[in-house]
């Protein structure tokens, strides 16, 4: 059974130390242009570092990391949230129990199977389902819910990805989401902070942070190596909370030799029935500099970014670090079917600051020479867990995440692109294409991408 | 299954010119392919299966027809006893 492995003194203690010069920031970028994962120490070190020419260079140099580890790719998805019954008193959230304002409700099947549809009509191929903390959310529901979203296809339509974000659960319980070949288990603590996370988790199991902070230990012992941890930034001091991030980071790795596979860092936002203290409110220059310092301590993980930041903020968060971002998303229960596009904020989590169409952030994405990727092909081929460190391999990317970006992508432009989405795409594909050297290479893509025109579907390296 | 999987692994290493060719195990749970282990380094080849069967699937890189022929047998031995 795992303990509680967050030390605050010892984490307070570090950042306390930490005395950045000129000299030692520079050597611990380097260290991360290398992509080796950062320490406690040297972390700390960077959040430490506020002066504006230190704070720049930190940018830079996670700006280079992105390059050099992603490349000009973007992973986009959608979340989905299945029931929003919830029997925690989260200081923050709109969907806690006490909260009378809110329209409960839980999806049923069909009416999960109606989101799916609407969601593969505008092109989405990766999800992440969210659940509240309630007894009807247990293992067994959350299993029947993965299935059924698998087994939804409207046309050339699928989900081939399906992540979870809930509570954690126990051992058994994760067994049976594996069975189901669930994507990544995600488990957000919000607060690394013991004081703090008492003090804004009034009641339910969610008061237990010995519980929650675990919960991705159980998963792993269940043999659930993809998991996603995240912070709700906010809370309370945001430096302190980034080493909470790497802390879990590290215990993870040293564990079960695998870290986390993704790392969210949502702030907090105004929600129904919610007022919350706004000491520790990051604003967006602190955000920025979080996204970097993380891009730089753990190069190989994914950091995402959500809709709950505007487009503006999330366009300049892709520079730094981010690697995947949703779009197109709605965050009501039933969002995807209802046509109505108003957010309704008695029926949501949280307002959320992007809310452009799927193809909108895409023709973005295209303007800013980035390829809007919807791979699932590591999950699909066994590249993942211990596997996954392949990714660090020079040729990696440039032989499988770029071309199956590309794969991927022109199956969007073929079914779901708007006229000057399509137009812009297919013109970058080519750009992209005339930059791959190797010519084996590029025969074999342009080879899958004619499949692709031919209305074959799901091709990837 | 854990014996299985060890003495397969072990038989499989002696198979294959760990140098040119890349081989792993997987199981299959539902849409995911899940890494058990691998024998040989990445060779950025297409991949190749191998072998599968309800719970498994073999997947290699770099098999000619004959490699995969004989991987195929071994793989069956293992985990498709009816078709050996």
């Amino acid at each position: 059974m795992s303990k509680d492995f967050i030390d605050d003194g010892k984490l307070e203690e570090i950042l306390a130390e930490a005395k950045p010069t000129e000299e030692k920031i520079e050597q611990i970028i380097n260290k991360s242009l290398n992509k080796e994962r950062l320490s406690l120490e040297e972390t700390a070190t960077l959040l430490q570092a506020d002066k504006p020419e230190w704070i720049e260079r930190i940018f830079k140099g996670a700006e280079e990391l992105k390059n050099k580890v992603y490349g000009d790719r973007i992973v986009l998805f959608a979340p989905l949230y299945v029931g929003n019954k919830c029997i925690n008193n989260c200081e923050y959230c709109g969907f806690k129990a006490s909260n009378t304002e809110i329209d409960r409700c839980t999806l049923t099947i069909k009416e999960l199977q109606e989101e799916v549809k609407a969601m593969e009509k505008k092109g989405q191929k990766r999800s992440i389902l969210v659940y509240g903390e309630s007894p009807d959310y247990d293992a067994d529901f959350i299993a029947k819910t993965v299935e059924a979203v698998y087994d939804t296809r409207e046309d050339k339509g699928e989900i081939r990805r399906v992540n979870i974000n809930a509570a954690p659960l126990d051992v058994e319980g994760y067994k049976k989401l594996k069975e189901v070949g669930i994507g990544t288990y995600q488990i957000f603590q919000e607060t690394y902070h013991h004081e703090t996370y008492q003090k804004v988790h009034h009641s339910g199991p969610k008061k237990d942070f010995e519980w929650r902070v675990t919960g991705l230990d159980r998963a792993m012992e269940a043999g659930i190596d993809d998991v996603g941890i995240g912070v709700l930034f906010g809370l309370y001091d945001w430096k302190y909370e980034v080493m909470g991030l790497l802390e879990h980071t590290i215990h993870l790795e040293e564990k079960y030799n695998v870290g986390p596979h993704t790392i969210s860092f949502p702030r907090l936002k105004e929600a129904s029935n919610v007022s919350i203290d706004d000491k520790h409110f990051v604003n967006d220059q602190e955000l920025k500099r979080i996204i970097a310092i993380l891009r730089l301590a753990v190069p190989y993980t994914g950091l995402i970014l959500t809709a709950r930041e505007d487009a503006k903020l999330r366009r300049e968060a892709i520079k730094l670090g981010v690697s995947q971002i949703d779009a197109g998303t709605k965050i009501e229960i039933n969002g995807y079917a209802d046509a109505d596009d108003e957010q309704d904020i008695n029926r949501e989590q949280f307002m959320i600051g992007d809310s452009r169409s799927l193809d909108d952030v895409i023709y973005e994405l295209l303007s800013d020479g980035y390829i809007p990727s919807f791979c699932t092909a590591c999950y699909r081929l066994g590249r993942t867990g211990e596997h996954f460190m392949e990714f660090a391999i020079p040729g990696f990317i440039k032989r499988y995440c770029g071309p199956n970006a590309l794969l991927t992508f022109k199956e969007y432009l073929e079914d779901y692109a708007s006229k000057k989405t399509k137009e812009v795409g297919e013109k970058l594909i080519q750009e992209k294409l005339a930059e791959i050297e190797d010519e084996k290479t590029k025969e074999k893509i342009e080879a899958k991408l004619g499949e692709i025109e031919d209305e074959k579907r799901d091709l990837y390296f | 299954m854990k014996k299985e999987i060890y003495t397969f692994k072990e038989e499989l290493s002696n198979a294959v010119n760990q140098d040119n060719v890349k081989v792993w195990l997987n199981k299959k749970e539902g849409k995911r392919i899940d890494y058990l282990f691998k024998i040989g380094e990445e060779q950025f080849t297409d991949s190749r299966v191998i072998g599968e069967n309800k719970d498994f699937l073999l997947l290699g890189q770099n098999i000619d027809d004959e490699l995969k022929e004989e991987l195929s047998l071994l793989f069956n031995n293992y985990f498709n006893s009816d078709k050996k």
